[in-house]
C-alpha cells in the first residue's frame, strides 16, 4: 500500500480544519498562534519552576474549548513521570477559566462548562521509567478509541530517558517520536513534551541547553524557552515552522 | 534493484508477490539471497518452479554484460542533455551564484545544518519558486511533519506575482512518510506516474535522518541508503528531475569535562551517505534571522566564493542586504 498523496491545497483546508490550541493568555497566545496543532510535536524546555508544567496544565483545560474560543473541544491525557501533577492546582485553574468562560458572550457559549466537566474531561496516567513509558506509548492507540483526546502532555520526557545508558538515548527517542507521530496521525492530537536543561562545554566555556542534543531537537516541530525572571516568567519560541520568532512576558 | 512484478514471470502472480512480500522479500535481489526452502515453504511451490533464478529472464534483463559499453555512450548523451536542460529552481541570486546556475537536473542536493537553522524553510521557498514560475509539480515526501501548507500559502500570497494560489497549491504533492519501507514504495509510485506521463520537476525528502535514526544496525542502514540512491538516481536521470534531502549536523566532543576539546560538526547518516550528494550546502546561522550558506561539496570545480548571507522571513528565504 502506498502513502496517500495530498495535494497542499487538501492540506491547507485540513490544518485550517484542524485548528490549533492556545493557552487563553494573552501574552503567551501571541506566539503560540498555530503552534500547537494536530499532528505536531511541541517541546516545552526549561528550567525547574520556569512555568512549563502550569503551562501544560492551561493547555489541558482551553484544548476543552470550542474552536471559536481557541480548543479543540477534545480531551487531554496527561503522562506523568516526575510527579508533577497537582489536581488542586487543576481544580484552581478551572475555577478562573469558568468564571472568564461565563462573561463571554453568550452566543460562543456552546458547552456548559463547570469545573467538574473539565476534570472529568483530563486523563491522567502516571510511569515510573523508560519501561513503562515505552508501554504506555505502545498501548495508547488501544486507550484513546472511544475517547477524542486531541492533546497529549508528556511531563516530562527527560526523567525517564536519563535512566538510560547514552547509546542507546538517541533509538529509544527516535522510536518514541515515531510511535507519537503515527498515533498523532491517526487521533488527530497535538503532543507536548517537556524537558529540562543541561549543560554543554566547547571551548572553555560551558553552555546551559535542553537536554538530548541535536538530533532530538531536529525531530520535534517546535521547542518553546521558558525562563522564570524576578517576577515573571518569559516565553521565547526557538524553532517553529511559522517564522515570526517572538518573545512573550506572561504571569501564572 | 528491481522490485518482484508479475511481468516477470508467469510464476509471479499478484497472490505470490503479497505472499512473499509479508515475508520482506520484496526484490529481486531479496528473492535470489532467499534460501530455496524458505521460498517452497512461502510460497507452496516445488522446488523445479521455485528454481528461476538461474532461468534466462532474469539474466537478460539484469546481468547482461555486453549491453555496458553502450550503456557507457549513453550515459555520456544523457549528461549532456541534462546541462542543456538545466533549470533555474533556486531562489534569489546569491544562491544562484553560488550554485553557479541553480539546480542542475539529474543531481542529488543535499541540505545540511544543525537544527533550526532554515533547511525547511528553504525547501518551502523553493516549492514556492518551481509552482509559481514554471507549471511543473513538486513532490515532498514528508517524515517529521515539517510541512506547513499555510505557510507556503502564506508565501504565495505575499509573492505578489501569483494570483490563482489555489492552482498553484495543486501543483505539490505531499506524502507523509513514517518509515523506511513507506519512503521506498512512494518512489515507486513516482516512478510509475512519471511513466505515465507526469510533469515532475522537483522531489523534496524532508528530512532524512527521521528514517535513518529509527534503527542502529548499519547494515540495515547501508542497504536502504543503496536502494533509496539507487532509485533516486534513476529519477533524477530518465525523467530529468531534481532532487533535494535535508539532512542534520550533530555535534560531537570527543573529549571530556577533563580535556575540554572543541565540538567537531559530524553530518549525519554515515560515511556511507557523505560521498552520495552531488552538491552539499550547509546552513548555519549567524544571528537571529540570518544565516550563512556555505558551498561544501560541489560536482564542478568550485568557485571563488563559497558563502552566501540570507535572511530566514516568512516570506521564505531573502537576500541579505544589509550586509
Amino acid at each position: 500500500m502506498f502513502p496517500p498523496t495530498k495535494t497542499a491545497f487538501a492540506l491547507y483546508q485540513e490544518e485550517i480544519l484542524n485548528g490549533h490550541i492556545l493557552s487563553y493568555k494573552e501574552s503567551l497566545d501571541s506566539i503560540l498562534k498555530g503552534i500547537i496543532a494536530p499532528q505536531t510535536i511541541t517541546e516545552f524546555a526549561g528550567d525547574s519552576g520556569s512555568g512549563k508544567t502550569q503551562t501544560c496544565l492551561q493547555l489541558c483545560i482551553s484544548v476543552q474549548l470550542p474552536k471559536c474560543c481557541g480548543g479543540l473541544q477534545g480531551e487531554a491525557l496527561y503522562i506523568s513521570t516526575n510527579n508533577n501533577f497537582s489536581s488542586q492546582r487543576v481544580r484552581e485553574l478551572s475555577k478562573n477559566f469558568v468564571e472568564h468562560y461565563k462573561s463571554l458572550d453568550g452566543k460562543t457559549k456552546s458547552v456548559d462548562f463547570n469545573e467538574d466537566f473539565i476534570l472529568k474531561h483530563i486523563h491522567y496516567i502516571k510511569v515510573k521509567d523508560c519501561s513503562e513509558l515505552i508501554a504506555c506509548i505502545h498501548l495508547l492507540g488501544n486507550y484513546l478509541s472511544g475517547k477524542d483526546v486531541k492533546l497529549v502532555v508528556i511531563d516530562s520526557v527527560s526523567f525517564p530517558i536519563r535512566l538510560l545508558d547514552t547509546k542507546i538515548r538517541k533509538l529509544v527517542l527516535s522510536r518514541l517520536l515515531l510511535e507519537l507521530r503515527n498515533l498523532a496521525s491517526l487521533y488527530q492530537f497535538a503532543v507536548i513534551l517537556t524537558n529540562d536543561l543541561t549543560t554543554r562545554v566547547n571551548e572553555g566555556k560551558s553552555y546551559v541547553t535542553p537536554s538530548f542534543g541535536d538530533s532530538f531537537y531536529h525531530l520535534v516541530n517546535s521547542r518553546v524557552m521558558f525562563s522564570k525572571r524576578n517576577t515573571y516568567f518569559h516565553a521565547q519560541i526557538v524553532k517553529s515552522t511559522f517564522y515570526e520568532r517572538k518573545e512573550a512576558i506572561f504571569f501564572i | 534493484m528491481s522490485r518482484l512484478s508479475p511481468n516477470m514471470h508467469t510464476f509471479f502472480n499478484a497472490d505470490i508477490i503479497e505472499l512473499l512480500n509479508s515475508k520482506k522479500i520484496y526484490t529481486v535481489v531479496d528473492f535470489i539471497n532467499s534460501d530455496a526452502r524458505t521460498l517452497e515453504k512461502i510460497t507452496r511451490a516445488t522446488f523445479r518452479v521455485g528454481n528461476i533464478g538461474s532461468t534466462k529472464p532474469f539474466n537478460k534483463n539484469f546481468f547482461c554484460s555486453t549491453q555496458k559499453l553502450l550503456r557507457l555512450l549513453q550515459v555520456y548523451f544523457i549528461k549532456l542533455r541534462h546541462y542543456r536542460n538545466r533549470d533555474k529552481k533556486s531562489i534569489k541570486t546569491v544562491i544562484d551564484m553560488l550554485l553557479e546556475g541553480g539546480l542542475f537536473t539529474a543531481n542529488i542536493y543535499e541540505i545540511c545544518g544543525l537544527p533550526a537553522t532554515g533547511k525547511t524553510l528553504f525547501c518551502l521557498t523553493l516549492v514556492k519558486n518551481v509552482i509559481s514560475n514554471t507549471k511543473d509539480n513538486v513532490y515532498y515526501l514528508d517524515t517529521k511533519r515539517d510541512f506547513s501548507a499555510q505557510q507556503l500559502k502564506l508565501m504565495l500570497n505575499i509573492d505578489n506575482k501569483v494570483r490563482r494560489t489555489r492552482g498553484c497549491n495543486e501543483q505539490n504533492f505531499s506524502k507523509k512518510i513514517n518509515n523506511r519501507k513507506d519512503l521506498i514504495t512512494s518512489l515507486f509510485e513516482i516512478k510509475q506516474s512519471l511513466i505515465e506521463g507526469l510533469k515532475l520537476r522537483l522531489i523534496i525528502i524532508d528530512s532524512l535522518p527521521a528514517l535513518y535514526l529509527q534503527s542502529s544496525d548499519h547494515i540495515e542502514n547501508n542497504s536502504f541508503l543503496n536502494n533509496m540512491v539507487n532509485i533516486l538516481r534513476y529519477l533524477t536521470v530518465e525523467f530529468n528531475t531534481v532532487v533535494v534531502i535535508t539532512n542534520l549536523i550533530t555535534l560531537w566532543n570527543e573529549g571530556s569535562f577533563k580535556t575540554q576539546e572543541r565540538y567537531i560538526e559530524n553530518i549525519s547518516c554515515g560515511k556511507y551517505w557523505y560521498n552520495i550528494p552531488n552538491v552539499r550546502l550547509k546552513f548555519s546561522k549567524n544571528s537571529e534571522n540570518k544565516c550563512q550558506v556555505t558551498l561544501l561539496k560541489t560536482m564542478k570545480i568550485p568557485p571563488d566564493v563559497r558563502h552566501c548571507e540570507v535572511q530566514l522571513t516568512k516570506e521564505g528565504i531573502k537576500e541579505n542586504k544589509y550586509g
